[in-house]
């Protein structure tokens, strides 16, 4: 029996080994860091991530995006990455054990979605432009909305306007990040989401309808390395922060902080 | 049981430890994670109650559907022509290996508002599948059934021909043969493939979170719960995924004679 626990331990120290100096082999040739970043940043950050791989030969930006509360607890819970873009402070604040110095650089908001060809146009319908205009367009009945969970970003920002404007329907659906409220609004599953603004600049077949309390709906974006020390890591973060980022950010529709 | 013993050879045997090791550590970590001491106060939060109440309900109707449409689909693939049931067999068994989320969208490309049919349910009706609670059940059946057909399927082929046709010699017509004959004959598989084709309708998350969405008391499953947790409350996560632990081991526990051998005829 010991002999048996013997063998299998020194296969799983073998299996390890092995990789391990796989990883320092190819790190010699192509120096690669690993992002996690909020989902609301998959356009901009896949292309400022191709533009600087473009721009500094044999490096490899690995992008992960998942809603910001998921990736703090994957970073507390050990994952392997050096940088962590986070859509919203308690997400980033979650994970200040090993992002020591964060840096807040953007702002969004969270708005009501609905398709392009819809008739909401408020100002047009009623008279005269009411303040509360989502609550309107929201407690139709019928209207079936949805939005992210309340225990992610997009979510909390989305409780916060829908109680500021005075809302009282509820969401059909709370979807587990701003990716898959946006994938449902896009196919038409719904009347109306609660997503970022630079989510409807991205779809052409979406518009939006602004919520009133703007204040309540914004969330601000920090960026920081994950145990610092790593020189891409560094750089890459400058790069984003940097003009060419905010070109990229603003033509997104994002608010670049300064 | 000892000579059994002696022909596991070194090599097979830290293999097998190895890989029992890779399934049994991650199981009890799990287990180590559970909040034992606050558990009934976690299994009987307002959440975990609307998700427990949301995935008793969906899957238990799920598995009644798969038995009810499951069993007449084993039965055909087992006594149909083979030039159909060969067309057949392939489609209604992908579900099993087929990735949940893709699962999911097939159901959406189908019945979602704008769907293949769903829009000309909702253009007639304003009626819209998902988000409902059918969807969930629906999603339910789809991942499900087809684990039942495939226990099913090989019971049916192993019953013997000659209790069939002594019914019919006796003057039974082929209703009643199936279900009072051929039926009756295979009920260990039929319990083994309900249990699976329930089991795996509680477990499912992917197709239903594609399909239904996910609200609390309607569409949040037990699974989607565990994840929306994992946001905010890990030690009701751990809680609801002790849970699902339990009922998963418990499960394959009394299963485990019939999974051998699901085609046993039953004792006279």
């Amino acid at each position: 029996m010991m002999k048996k626990l013997i063998l299998a331990g020194a296969l799983v120290v073998g299996l390890t080994a092995c990789g391990t100096s796989g990883q320092a082999n190819s790190g010699s040739q192509t120096e690669s860091i690993t992002v996690m970043a909020a989902s609301s940043l998959t356009g901009t950050l896949t292309q400022l991530a191709t533009q600087y791989e473009a721009d500094h030969p044999n490096t490899k930006i690995v992008l992960n995006f998942a809603a910001s509360s998921t990736l703090a607890q994957q970073i507390n819970a050990g994952a392997p990455a050096q940088v962590f873009v986070s859509a919203s402070k308690k997400s980033m604040d979650a994970a200040a054990e090993r992002v020591k110095s964060p840096a807040i650089f953007l702002s969004n908001y969270v708005v009501l979605a609905v398709p392009a060809k819809a008739m909401y146009d408020p100002c047009f319908s009623v008279h005269p432009c009411l303040e509360s205009m989502t609550a309107n367009v929201m407690d139709q009945e019928n209207f079936d909305w949805i939005q992210c969970a309340h225990e992610v970003p997009c979510g909390a920002a989305a409780d916060k306007a829908t109680k500021a404007d005075g809302v009282t329907s509820k969401p059909v659906s709370l979807e587990p990040d701003v990716k898959s409220v946006v994938a449902k609004i896009v196919a038409g599953e719904a009347d109306g989401a609660i997503i970022y603004h630079t989510d409807v600049i991205a779809h052409s077949t979406l518009k939006e309808l602004a919520f009133t309390a703007t204040k309540d709906a914004t969330t601000t974006y920090s960026i920081g390395e994950i145990d610092a020390g790593n020189l891409l890591a560094e750089d890459f973060i400058s790069f984003v922060k940097g003009s060419e980022g905010s070109k990229v950010f603003e033509a997104a529709g994002f608010t670049v902080l300064k | 049981m000892t000579s059994r013993q002696k022909r596991i050879s070194p090599a097979v045997g830290s293999f097998a430890g190895l890989g029992v090791l890779v399934v049994v550590l991650p199981i009890l970590a799990l287990l180590v994670r559970v909040p034992w001491t606050t558990l009934a106060a976690e299994l009987s939060s307002p959440e975990s109650v609307l998700a427990l109440r949301v995935s008793l309900v969906t899957s238990l109707a799920a598995a009644m559907f798969s038995v009810a449409l499951g069993v007449p689909v084993a039965w055909l693939l087992a006594r149909g022509p083979q030039s159909v049931t060969a067309l057949i067999r392939p489609v209604v068994m992908a579900p099993i290996v087929l990735p949940p989320t893709v699962a999911g969208l097939s159901l959406l490309a189908l019945l979602g508002r704008n769907g293949v049919l769903g829009r000309f349910i909702y253009d007639a009706t304003g009626y819209a599948m998902p988000f409902t609670m059918i969807a969930v059940i629906l999603a339910g059946v789809f991942v499900g059934m087809p684990f039942l057909i495939m226990v099913l399927e090989t019971a049916f082929v192993q019953l013997d021909p000659e209790i069939e046709q002594a019914a019919e010699t006796d003057g039974a017509h082929a209703g009643q043969i199936f279900w009072q004959v051929s039926v009756p004959q295979v009920r260990h598989a039929l319990g083994t493939g309900a249990a699976l084709a329930w089991a795996r309708a509680l477990g499912e998350f992917g197709a239903t979170l594609t399909f239904a969405g996910s609200f609390p008391g309607v569409t949040r499953t037990l699974p989607q719960q565990v994840y929306v947790a994992l946001e905010s409350n890990l030690s009701n996560a751990y809680a609801l995924s002790g849970l699902l632990l339990v009922i998963s081991i418990v499960m394959m526990a009394i299963l485990r004679g019939n999974l051998r051998n699901p085609f046993v005829t039953p004792q006279a």
